[in-house]
């Protein structure tokens, strides 16, 4: 008989009123030292980054996010079809205690479509599979809950 | 021969009315002005209230935007995508879907990995520099979002 993993991370899903439905939202520290900061990061299966950020959300929260670590503008296929230009950054982030080197990517989308007035709204970050994958997770959907364990 | 509609026998369309052949509402057009007169009272013939002009104009020209940089490559191509170029053939043969560290300035493949950090900290080894470029191997971009 399997024995059943006790997951150090259980969070519920957060309610989206705009949406009407419910999102797994986890709490991220990021930064090191007196820079680190707790942010919210919708868990997506979908992004192959680490943690994945808009610029703007970037400003807003002011957010010391390191070294940049490429010259030249990095190319994100983003869920719409489009090719947008982005950056990488080494940041140290917090998981489950220990901390870890992690790569951000930056994307700017607002700059991307030169609008008169843009319509983008700010994109709330993401925790991709760069760091799903490290981890045993789990999401109960029929529970709303999310959990994470270290695996085997 | 197919009868007109008028002319099924009332049996007969009693027992298509149970197979779900006929059904018991009237067609909705049977002549060409009822379907002008639907048009009309809908306001799709016509439209009704006033249009802004200048919001038309920028939502299709934001539109043919979006259209243009889908079908188009807006990316200009960099020195990066040169030396990419230079070793694509050998790269796609051995590293397909892997990450490379480009450094543009010897023009060399640097570090390769199945992350960006593995693929940093070999080109970081590799020369003792701390910025380089990136490109996945086979793919036009290195991570979706």
């Amino acid at each position: 008989m399997t024995k059943k993993k006790t997951p150090f991370l259980e969070r519920d899903y957060t309610y989206n009123e705009k949406y009407n439905l419910y999102f797994p939202i986890l709490e991220i520290l990021v930064g090191s030292k007196e820079y680190k900061k707790k942010i919210s990061a919708l868990a997506d299966t979908g992004c192959t980054s680490c943690i994945h950020l808009c610029k703007s959300f970037v400003e807003k929260e002011k957010l010391v996010l390191g070294k940049k670590i490429n010259k030249e503008p990095i190319p994100f296929s983003v869920a719409d079809g489009h090719t947008i230009n982005g950056d990488f950054y080494e940041i140290i982030c917090e998981i489950d205690g220990k901390e870890e080197k992690v790569i951000v990517s930056v994307i700017d989308p607002e700059k991307f479509f030169k609008e008169e007035e843009p319509q983008i709204e700010t994109v709330e970050p993401l925790l991709g599979r760069g760091i799903l994958d490290k981890f045993d997770v789990l999401f109960k959907g029929k529970e709303r809950k999310i959990a994470l364990s270290h695996p085997e | 021969m197919a009868y007109l509609e008028e002319a099924y026998p009332e049996p007969t369309r009693e027992k298509m009315r149970k197979w779900g052949v006929l059904k018991d509402e009237p067609m909705p057009f049977h002549e060409p002005i009822d379907i002008i007169l639907s048009l009309l009272s809908s306001g799709r013939l016509f439209r009704v209230e006033p249009v802004d002009i200048t919001a038309e104009i920028g939502e299709l020209k934001r539109r043919v935007r979006e259209l243009e940089a889908r079908v188009g490559e807006r990316r200009k191509p960099t020195m990066a995508d040169y030396v990419y170029e230079l070793f694509k053939e050998e790269l796609e043969e051995k590293h397909f879907g892997k990450i490379v560290a480009i450094d543009a300035e010897s023009e060399k493949i640097v570090g390769i990995g199945d992350t960006i950090l593995e693929a940093y900290n070999m080109a970081v080894k590799e020369t003792g520099k701390d910025q380089f470029d990136f490109r996945r191997v086979g793919y036009k971009y290195i991570y979706k979002v």
